[in-house]
């Protein structure tokens, strides 16, 4: 049997690349299929060209592109629908939110129940749905317990504050699971898991001042809310210690290095000011 | 110009922060330190750091989400002083502002996300968490009292 050599090897290589097939495997199972198609045909006397196009022939001129796309499709799928129905939720539920905010402060009718499916899109689907594609996409925070406390945490304050706009009963219950759940176990969790990732000393410190500050916000948020005292002090020692000490800290850590504005530094200040602004208001209450 | 925005940022940050804190406590000066925290914000960083990063970005065809972006939040950062320091046209500033990023600037982000294919989430997370947040705690402090 005739075996391609390595500039023919290397023909079908190019072709399959200039097909634009970056999925790995995929291509080199078609390079590996196409070079066995054509040997076939050379030692019943075709040419090497003559062979390429016949076998292009058989698969289709898109065939490449059109495999490409239903292996990634197949071997993503239960995923890709787990995405568009987080992207999905996630949008309509924000909006349903907004609408619901302006109609209730206007005393339009609707308002709760706009709040009411919108609070449950956010909660019952993006958030989970969510929290699973960072656990595909973040592979060093790879401990199953840090997105469980995060989930019951997040979705025990997002409903409380649903109880308490609406004014139904178990809001403070709600409250203090969600924010005990957050400040008691989830930023632990999350402290020791980016210790154990890190080797830089300074960088650690920096994580321990920022999830202390976090602490001492969450305990104060939680404290304001149940009407404890000695809130409005943690309130304003987390928000000085987050925004004083840790913000800079980061920054100079995370951005010396690159030499480009990263927009994501726009956002974590815009991010910042509305945590401060939400945080003063709620002392401030 | 990298350096003036990071500095910038910080600083702002930082005054408002103060400035909020010396306002609670009711001593003199909180006013300035406020006014001076926002409006730096809002005049300084913000087209500073928009036009140095967008200079910087690879993909140019990004220009709305940075020019929507810029938009919602320089119209919440002013309307929020407007509102502290109980200027005339807070309310009608908030109630544009509110939500302009909800209407504006989230259809021009996901847009842009789809139209890319974007596979990674990084970026689209960070944006859904921070408005979730913001729409969250705008529905309680806009209930509490």
């Amino acid at each position: 049997m005739y075996h391609l050599n390595e500039e023919e090897l290397n023909f079908v290589r190019k072709e399959v690349e200039r097909q634009d097939i970056h999925f790995r495997h995929l291509a080199n199972d078609l390079i590996d299929h196409i070079s066995c198609e054509i040997e076939e045909m050379i030692s019943r006397g075709r040419k090497f060209q003559d062979a390429y196009k016949e076998v292009l022939g058989i698969i289709g001129t898109d065939g490449l592109q059109d495999l490409q796309k239903d292996t990634l499709y197949l071997t993503d799928k239960n995923y890709r629908i787990m995405k568009n129905s987080m992207k999905i939720s996630g949008v309509a539920g924000m909006a349903l939110l907004v609408f619901g905010i302006l109609f209730k402060m206007q005393h339009y009718p609707g308002g709760d129940i706009l709040l009411v499916i919108g609070f449950l899109l956010l909660g019952g689907l993006f958030f989970p749905a969510s929290l699973m594609v960072m656990r595909k996409e973040y592979q060093q925070l790879d401990r199953p317990l840090i997105y469980i406390t995060l989930m019951i945490g997040g979705l025990a304050i997002i409903f409380a504050v649903l109880l308490k706009v609406l004014h139904w009963p178990g809001a403070n219950i709600l409250f203090l699971l969600g924010y005990s759940m957050m400040d008691l176990l989830f930023l632990p969790l999350l402290l020791f898991s980016l210790l154990k990732n890190t080797s830089d000393s300074q960088l650690k410190t920096t994580y321990v001042i920022g999830a202390f500050s976090l602490f001492f916000c969450m305990a104060g948020g939680l404290f304001k809310m149940l009407h404890y005292p000695g809130a409005f002090i943690l309130l304003i020692v987390g928000s000085l210690g987050l925004t004083a000490v840790f913000f800079p800290m980061y920054v100079y850590k995370m951005y010396k290095a690159s030499d480009r504005l990263d927009p994501q530094f726009i956002f974590l200040c815009i991010g910042m000011l509305y945590f401060n602004m939400f945080n003063l208001l709620l002392a401030y209450n | 110009m990298k350096k003036l925005s990071y500095i910038s940022g910080i600083l702002s940050i930082n005054l408002f922060l103060v400035g909020s804190l010396i306002k609670m406590a009711h001593w003199p000066g909180a006013s300035i330190l406020i006014i001076l925290g926002l409006g730096f914000m809002a005049l300084v960083f913000l087209p500073v750091a928009t036009i140095t990063a967008y200079k910087d970005e690879v993909d140019k065809t990004l220009l709305w989400v940075y020019v929507s972006g810029f938009i919602c939040a320089f119209v919440d950062i002013i309307g929020a002083m407007f509102k502290i320091q109980h200027f005339e046209g807070a309310n009608v500033l908030l109630l544009i502002g509110l939500p302009l990023p909800f209407v504006l600037f989230l259809p021009v982000f996901v847009y842009n996300h789809i139209k890319r294919d974007d596979q990674q989430m990084k970026g689209f997370l960070g944006v859904m968490f921070l408005l979730t947040y913001i729409v969250v705690f705008s529905a309680l402090l806009a209930f509490k009292s």
